[in-house]
């Protein structure tokens, strides 16, 4: 059955993302496909990680008081650590083991659960 | 036997202290950059050396903060927000004038890359911040741009006021080279 798969969001919580920042991700993703062909592998990685923060940010546009939102939180704690690549790899990958971790607990919760 | 010392034609260590204290900034403030700071940028890439004597490359200044967000969409590269943007383009045209074969002469983009180093000099120099950037889609930048065919953008420059001055920015040991460990002398894999 369809319902009983339904997840739950936060009470009071809602997150969009308007028009004008779709394209600006939808060509953000299609440019770093075209760049992920030529740079060094570890790079395509980068870009998903930066094209978190972006789509982070252009969902926190329209919030009330984004700056103590907890996806602000996220995309500070990503911005701050995806520069790594550039100067300490093995960092830059144990911080990816743990990013998603770090989102799961906002994931909604399973209807009737 | 002259000296190093007896030649040296200008002050060698302010040089050497420039390009030694040069950083990639990223961060920039939302201050706009004088034009005759940008100009100067720019007549320091117009003094780099070139292959031949060519100038086959074109310098496009977009500081307009409209351009410059459709730009930043096309260029993953580009994860801040500067003033202004150098883009060093090579001008097929003057390339085939100076019977230049763009995609197989390697030269081209080394001049790029001479240009390129003069600007991030300058800019320092001048306490700016710069950025070089080469994550963008060339049919991206192209088309946001409106550039004509026969200009590539080969390569961005980012410009703005740094957040924070490059003396007070992090040395990441890790990634610390010594010369030593780039350079061999007179045969391969000699190191001394």
């Amino acid at each position: 059955m369809v319902a009983s798969r339904e997840r739950v969001k936060p009470a009071g919580e809602d997150l969009h993302v308007d028009r004008d920042g779709v394209v600006e991700f939808l060509t953000f993703l299609l440019a770093s496909a075209e760049l992920c062909t030529r740079e060094p592998y570890t790079y395509g990685s980068f870009r998903l990680l930066d094209g978190a923060s972006r789509l982070a940010g252009l969902a926190l546009r329209d919030v009330p008081d984004p700056e103590h939102h907890w996806l602000a939180d996220l995309k500070r704690d990503i911005d701050h650590h995806k520069g790594l690549l550039m100067w300490d790899r093995e960092a830059y990958f144990a911080y990816l083991q743990e990013v998603t971790g770090k989102i799961v607990g906002h994931l909604p919760t399973p209807a009737g659960s | 036997m002259r000296t190093v010392e007896a030649r040296r034609p200008i002050d060698a260590a302010e040089v050497l202290r420039a390009i030694k204290t040069r950083r990639v900034v990223r961060d920039f403030t939302a201050q706009p950059l004088p034009e005759d700071a940008i100009h100067e940028i720019l007549v320091a890439g117009r003094w780099a050396a070139t292959g031949g004597n060519r100038r086959i490359h074109r310098f496009l200044v977009v500081q307009d903060p409209a351009k410059i967000h459709l730009v930043r969409s096309v260029a993953p590269g580009i994860y801040s927000n500067p003033a202004a943007i150098i883009f060093i383009c090579v001008d097929r045209d003057l390339a085939r004038g100076e019977n230049v074969q763009v995609d197989r002469d390697s030269v081209v983009l080394i001049d790029v890359g001479t240009a390129a180093q003069n600007m991030l000099l300058a800019a320092h120099a001048l306490g700016i911040g710069a950025c070089p950037a080469s994550s963008f889609s060339r049919a991206g930048v192209s088309g946001v741009l409106g550039l004509p065919e026969i200009a590539i953008p080969e390569f961005v420059l980012l410009l703005g006021w740094p957040v924070s001055q490059p003396s007070q920015m992090a040395i990441h040991p890790k990634s610390r080279v010594r010369v030593e460990d780039l350079t061999y002398w007179e045969e391969w894999g000699r190191q001394s």
